[in-house]
C-alpha cells in the first residue's frame, strides 16, 4: 500500500516536473554562490502546527458562539503571532548563501567531510538551521555578518568526480508550527580518488637516495653551482658567489634519476583495469609516505618523475580521472 | 571570520527527543501560570492539589531523571478523577467541564517525556487559558492571559529536538528571559493584525449551540430569597454590579432605587418570591411623564435572572419580562455581560385597582409564628388608627429606638421579627423592611419586601454611576385605598443618610471609609473609568456595532463580503507593520564600526584590484594585498593583523581605545598610486 502510494508520489512530482518547471527548477545544480531569495524558500505546516491550527479553531468557534469579545481578542492575538511566525521561518532563510564547499582528500568507499561555507550578510542571527539530506541531519546557526562553516558526510562510491546532491536547508525556528525549507544544490564537485589497493605488493625497482645518485635537471633539489650558459633564465643566477669568481655562476637544481621509481600502468598487464588503478593509487601513497620520487606512466600521459604533495595530487587526480 | 557547526564533534548538538530540565521547569511554570488564572473560582483543594501535581512532576524530573512510571500515574489519575469528582461534580456544565480540562492538562504534564509530549501541552495551554472568559471578561485578566500566551509561545522556542548551542549552557532564568523578549517583541507586533480581526471578523448572528452550563454557582449578589444575615456578606463587597450612564436628567439619589425581586412570602424568618405572580408587558401604572428617565445600564454577568432597573420601568428590555409587581426577570441566567437600554418613571401610582389574589397574598403570615409582634400590630388597630397612622407609628417608633449597625447581633429564624422588634433592636435595611413587612400584615395592610440597590456612587472622571454589591438594599411596598403601592423604607426612619448618601457613608467604620479620601477617590474614579471604557469598548463590541465601523467608507448596509474586504484591507498592512517592525528588532542594534570600517577598508583595496574571497580571513587577505601592493604593504599588513586581534581575541575585544583608534585608520585608509 505504501509503496503504491510512493509510486504514485513520484509521478506526480515527475509529472509536474516536466509540466511546471518553474515550480521545480531550483533542484537542478547550480553554481556557486548560491543565495536564498523568498521565491525559492517554500513553507508548510509541520504536524504540530496543524494540531495548533485545531486548537485555534476551536478557540475561535468557541469566542465566537458565545460572543466573547475578551476570548476572540486572545485567539486572534495567538493566531497574529502565528502568522507573524510564518515570516519569521521564511526570514530565517532568506538572504542566507552558499559561497564556498571545501572537502578534504579522499578515496572511494571512505566517507569524506564536506563543508558547506554558509554567510550571512544581513545582519541577523539565524539559529536552528537544518541542513539536511537522506536521514542524515545538521544542526547549525549562521551567526551575523559571519561566514559558518557546517561540516557534513558524505559516502563515496566510485572515484571521479561527486556531486554533493542536493540538500534541503530547513528550519522550524521559532515555534515549530511552520517549517521553511529550500534547496541547495550546488553545480561544484568533489574529486574522489580511487580506492587504494590493500594488500598490494612492495614498489617496483624500490630505491632509496644513495651517494651517486644520477640527477637529471631541471628539478627541485639543490645540485650545485655550474658554469652559465647561454639561455640560462638570469633568476638562476648566483649573484654573490659569482662576484667571489670570475666567472659567472648559476645554480643548478635536479631530480635524482637513477634509481627512480617507475610506477607503469601498463607494466600490470595481468590485472583488471580498476585493479590496476587501485594497485597504482596504493603505490602512489607508499611513495609519498616515505617521500620518494616517482614516474607515473598512464595511458596516453607520462608524470615525473617528482616528489611532493603538488606531484601526488596530480597523480591521483590522473589516476582518478582515468576512463 | 568563519565558524564551525560540525555534527559529530560538537557534544552541545547532540538531538534529544527528551525533555530536559530547564524544558520541564519552562512547562510547569507555564501551567502554573494558567492554573493560577483559574485559581479565583476554582474549589482551593482542587487548585492546591494540582499545584503540588505541577511542583512534583518537577521534583521527579530532576531528582529522579526518568519517566513517571505506570505504577504511579494510574493512582494519580483515580486520585485526581476522585478529587475531581468531589469537589466540581460532574464535568458537565462550566464550572466541571474547565476544571476537568486543566486536570487533564496536569496529568498530561506529569506523563510528559518528549519534545511532542511538551508541544501537545503548549497547544492545550492555549485553550485551557481562554476558558477563563467564561468567568471573567475584566481588563486585567485579559492582559495576564495575553501574556500566558506569550509564555506559551516562548515556551515552543525552547521546545527543540536540538538545543541552541550558544544557550544551551545557560541559566533557565537567562533563557525565559530571552524567549520571552523575543516573543514579547512579536505579540507586540502582532497586535494590530489581531485588532484588525477583531474589528473585522464577521460575527455570528445566531450561536451553533447554548449555554454550556447552569448558572447561579456561589457567586455573592442579591438573590430571590431574603434570608437573615444575608445581606451581610454585601456589604464588603465592593465589586460593580452595574454601571449607569443617563439620557438627560440625573435623579435624585434618594429616587435611586434600583428593583430586583420583590418578595411575597414570609416563612420562618425567610422572604421569598410569588411564584405564582403574573407577567404584565404593560404594567397597571399612571406616571407623571416628566418624570421618565431614559438611561443606558452595563450590567454584569450576575448569574441570576433579574435586570435592576430604576423603580418603576415602563417596559421590559428584550430577553426579560416585566411581572405585574414590576420586577424584570430574565428567562436565562445572565451569565454574559449586557447593555441594556432602559426607561423609568420616578413618580407614579402603581396598581391603584388591586389585581384579584394580590391582596391576599400581601397579607398572608404563617400561624403562629412572632406573636408580639402581631399583639402590637393589632393594639395599633384596636386603638382606631388609619393606614397611614399605623405607617407613621410603626416609622416612629424604628426612629424612636432602634440603631442602624451592620454589625447586628444574630436572630432565631423563628422568632426573628419578635427578637428584633423587643430585644435587640440592632440591624440594617434587611431586619427593617422584614419586620416592617410583618409589622403591616399583622395590622391588615398588605406589604411585600422589595430588594435591589439603592444608590450609586457618582464617577466623576465619566460622569456615570457605578452601583456595587455594597449597594444591596430592601425595603418595603405597602397598598393603601387610592394610592395602590407605595414605597415605605424602613430603614430610611432610622437612618436617612443611609438613603442620602449611600450604604457605606454612615455605618461603616472608619477604617473601610478611606477611599473616600480625594486623592484616592478620584484615582480609583479613572481606574473604574477605564474598566467602564473596556466594557463599553471590548466586552460590548457586537455585530451591531462592527456595522457602524464601516459607515464612514460609504457602507450603509454591511454585508459579511464587506467585512472580509475590509478585513483582508486592514490585516494585510497591519500584517506588513507587524513583520516589518519585527524584523527590524532582529537585526544587529547597531553593526558593528569595526565591521564597517573593515569592509570599507576592503572596498578601496577591491577597487586597487585586490578583492576578497568571501571565505578568506582578515590576515591571509591583508597578505595577498600587502603581495600585491608593495609600496603600501606595511600598512596593510599592521591594520590586517589589529583588525583580527581586535575582532576574534577575547582578550583583546573590550579595548576601546583600540578599537576607536583602528577605526580611524581603517576609515583613513587609501591605495595611495605608486611613485
Amino acid at each position: 500500500m505504501r509503496l503504491l502510494v510512493e509510486s504514485w508520489w513520484q509521478r506526480l512530482i515527475g509529472l509536474a516536473e516536466r509540466r511546471l518547471p518553474a515550480l521545480t527548477r531550483h533542484r537542478l545544480p547550480e553554481s556557486l554562490p548560491i543565495r536564498l531569495h523568498r521565491r525559492r524558500i517554500y513553507i508548510l505546516p509541520t504536524r504540530f502546527g496543524l494540531i495548533f491550527g485545531v486548537v485555534v479553531f476551536a478557540m475561535l468557534l468557541g469566542a465566537l458562539n458565545f460572543n466573547n469579545n475578551p476570548a476572540l481578542l486572545l485567539t486572534f492575538l495567538v493566531a497574529s503571532i502565528a502568522v507573524l511566525s510564518f515570516h519569521h521561518s521564511v526570514a530565517q532563510l532568506r538572504g542566507i548563501s552558499l559561497v564556498a564547499l571545501r572537502a578534504d582528500r579522499v578515496h572511494a568507499g571512505d566517507h569524506v567531510e564536506v563543508q558547506f561555507c554558509i554567510h550571512e550578510d544581513e545582519g541577523r542571527h539565524r539559529p536552528a538551521l537544518m541542513l539536511e539530506q537522506d536521514g542524515q541531519e545538521v544542526c547549525c546557526s549562521a551567526v551575523a555578518e559571519q561566514t559558518t562553516l557546517v561540516c557534513v558526510q558524505l559516502a563515496t562510491t566510485r572515484r571521479g568526480w561527486q556531486s554533493v546532491g542536493r540538500w534541503r536547508l530547513w528550519t522550524e525556528y521559532p515555534f515549530g508550527i511552520v517549517w521553511a525549507w529550500s534547496y541547495l544544490h550546488p553545480e561544484q564537485k568533489i574529486l574522489v580518488f580511487p580506492p587504494p589497493e590493500t594488500e598490494a605488493p612492495s614498489l617496483p625497482g624500490e630505491a632509496r637516495n644513495e651517494p651517486g645518485t644520477q640527477y637529471r635537471a631541471p628539478g627541485d633539489d639543490w645540485v650545485g653551482l655550474r658554469d652559465h650558459r647561454a639561455g640560462d633564465p638570469p633568476r638562476l643566477v648566483a649573484w654573490r658567489a659569482s662576484a667571489h669568481s670570475d666567472r659567472l655562476l648559476v645554480k643548478e637544481f635536479a631530480d635524482p634519476v637513477g634509481k627512480a621509481v617507475v610506477l607503469d600502468y601498463a607494466a600490470l598487464g595481468a590485472l583488471a583495469h580498476e585493479h590496476r588503478i587501485s594497485r597504482l593509487t596504493r603505490w602512489v601513497l607508499i611513495a609519498e609516505s616515505r617521500q620518494l620520487s616517482f614516474r607515473l606512466r598512464l595511458p596516453g600521459n607520462d608524470l615525473g618523475p617528482g616528489t611532493g604533495p603538488d606531484h601526488v595530487l596530480a597523480c591521483l587526480r590522473e589516476l582518478a580521472l582515468l576512463p | 571570520m568563519t565558524r564551525r557547526a560540525t555534527q559529530p564533534s560538537n557534544a552541545t548538538l547532540e538531538p534529544s527527543r527528551l525533555i530536559g530540565a530547564q524544558q520541564m521547569q519552562a512547562l510547569a511554570l507555564l501551567l502554573g501560570a494558567s492554573l493560577l488564572a483559574h485559581a479565583g473560582w476554582m474549589s482551593i483543594t482542587l487548585t492546591l492539589y494540582l499545584a503540588a501535581l505541577i511542583a512534583l512532576r518537577v521534583w521527579w524530573h530532576v531528582a529522579m531523571a526518568r519517566a513517571v512510571p505506570m505504577p504511579i500515574r494510574v493512582p494519580l489519575l483515580i486520585l485526581t478523577f476522585t478529587l475531581l469528582f468531589i469537589t466540581s461534580g460532574t464535568p458537565v456544565g462550566r464550572d466541571g467541564g474547565v476544571a476537568m480540562l486543566l486536570s487533564l492538562a496536569v496529568l498530561k504534564l506529569v506523563e510528559t517525556r518528549v519534545v511532542r509530549d511538551g508541544r501537545m501541552l503548549v497547544a492545550a495551554v492555549f485553550f485551557v487559558a481562554m476558558t477563563e472568559f467564561l468567568f471573567s471578561q475584566g481588563m486585567l485578566i485579559t492582559v495576564y492571559l495575553g501574556l500566558v500566551a506569550v509564555g506559551a509561545f516562548a515556551s515552543l522556542t525552547l521546545l527543540r529536538k536540538y538545543p541552541d548551542s550558544a544557550q544551551s549552557t545557560q541559566l533557565l532564568g537567562a533563557r525565559l528571559h530571552a524567549a520571552l523578549t523575543a516573543v514579547g517583541r512579536m505579540a507586540l507586533a502582532a497586535l494590530p493584525l489581531a485588532a484588525a480581526a477583531f474589528l473585522f471578523f464577521p460575527r455570528l448572528g445566531e450561536p451553533l449551540w447554548g449555554a454550556p452550563w447552569r448558572g447561579s454557582e456561589g457567586r455573592t449578589g442579591i438573590s430571590d430569597e431574603m434570608r437573615p444575615g444575608m445581606f451581610s456578606k454585601l456589604w464588603t463587597d465592593d465589586t460593580p454590579v452595574f454601571r449607569v450612564t443617563f439620557d438627560g436628567r440625573v435623579p435624585q439619589t434618594r429616587d435611586l432605587y434600583w428593583r430586583g425581586p420583590v418578595l411575597w412570602n414570609f416563612d420562618k424568618g425567610t422572604w421569598s418570591l410569588g411564584r405564582w405572580i403574573g407577567r404584565g408587558d404593560i404594567l397597571p401604572i399612571r406616571y407623571r411623564v416628566e418624570s421618565v428617565v431614559r438611561y443606558e445600564v452595563l450590567l454584569e454577568a450576575t448569574e441570576m435572572n433579574w435586570y435592576f432597573p430604576l423603580d418603576l420601568p415602563l417596559r421590559p428590555a428584550p430577553d426579560s419580562q416585566l411581572m405585574v409587581d414590576g420586577q424584570m426577570v430574565t428567562s436565562k441566567p445572565i451569565i454574559a455581560p449586557k447593555r441594556l437600554n432602559l426607561e423609568s418613571a420616578t413618580e407614579f401610582a402603581f396598581e391603584e385597582t388591586p389585581i384579584r389574589g394580590h391582596r391576599w397574598a400581601a397579607l398572608r403570615l404563617p400561624p403562629g409564628s412572632n406573636p408580639r409582634a402581631i399583639a402590637l400590630a393589632q393594639q395599633w388597630r384596636a386603638e382606631g388608627k388609619s393606614d397611614s397612622e399605623i405607617i407613621e407609628a410603626a416609622l416612629k417608633m424604628f426612629n424612636a429606638n432602634f440603631t442602624y449597625t451592620l454589625e447586628p447581633p444574630p436572630l432565631a429564624p423563628e422568632r426573628s421579627v419578635d427578637d428584633f422588634l423587643f430585644e435587640t433592636r440592632m440591624g440594617y435595611c434587611e431586619h427593617f423592611s422584614s419586620s416592617f413587612a410583618f409589622l403591616m400584615r399583622a395590622a391588615g395592610i398588605p406589604a411585600r419586601v422589595v430588594t435591589g440597590y439603592q444608590g450609586g456612587y457618582w464617577n466623576r472622571s465619566g460622569s456615570y454611576l457605578v452601583v456595587r454589591n455594597s449597594d444591596a438594599h430592601a425595603w418595603t411596598e405597602v397598598w393603601l385605598q387610592g394610592r395602590g403601592w407605595v414605597r415605605t423604607d424602613p430603614t430610611s426612619a432610622v437612618a436617612p443618610e443611609r438613603i442620602i448618601r449611600g450604604s457605606n457613608a454612615d455605618a461603616l467604620p472608619a477604617a473601610m471609609r478611606w477611599y473616600h479620601n480625594n486623592w484616592a477617590a478620584s484615582w480609583l474614579d479613572r481606574v473604574d473609568h477605564v474598566t467602564r471604557w473596556w466594557r463599553r469598548r471590548i466586552v460590548d463590541f457586537d455585530a451591531l456595532r462592527q456595522e457602524k465601523l464601516l459607515v464612514p467608507f460609504g457602507v450603509v448596509q454591511t454585508q459579511w463580503q464587506h467585512l472580509v474586504m475590509a478585513l483582508a484591507a486592514a490585516g494585510g498592512i497591519a500584517l506588513a507593520i507587524g513583520v516589518w517592525w519585527s524584523m527590524r528588532g532582529m537585526q544587529l542594534r547597531a553593526r558593528d564600526p569595526l565591521l564597517k570600517a573593515w569592509k570599507q577598508f576592503a572596498n578601496r583595496l577591491a577597487r586597487a584590484g585586490v578583492i576578497r574571497a568571501v571565505d578568506e580571513g582578515p590576515i591571509s587577505f591583508s597578505q595577498r594585498a600587502a603581495r600585491q601592493l608593495p609600496h603600501i604593504a606595511a600598512n596593510i599588513l599592521k591594520l590586517g593583523e589589529e583588525f583580527a586581534g581586535l575582532r576574534y581575541d577575547p582578550a583583546r575585544a573590550p579595548d576601546r581605545p583600540a578599537r576607536e583608534a583602528l577605526i580611524g585608520n581603517l576609515r583613513r585608509f587609501r591605495v595611495r598610486a605608486q611613485t
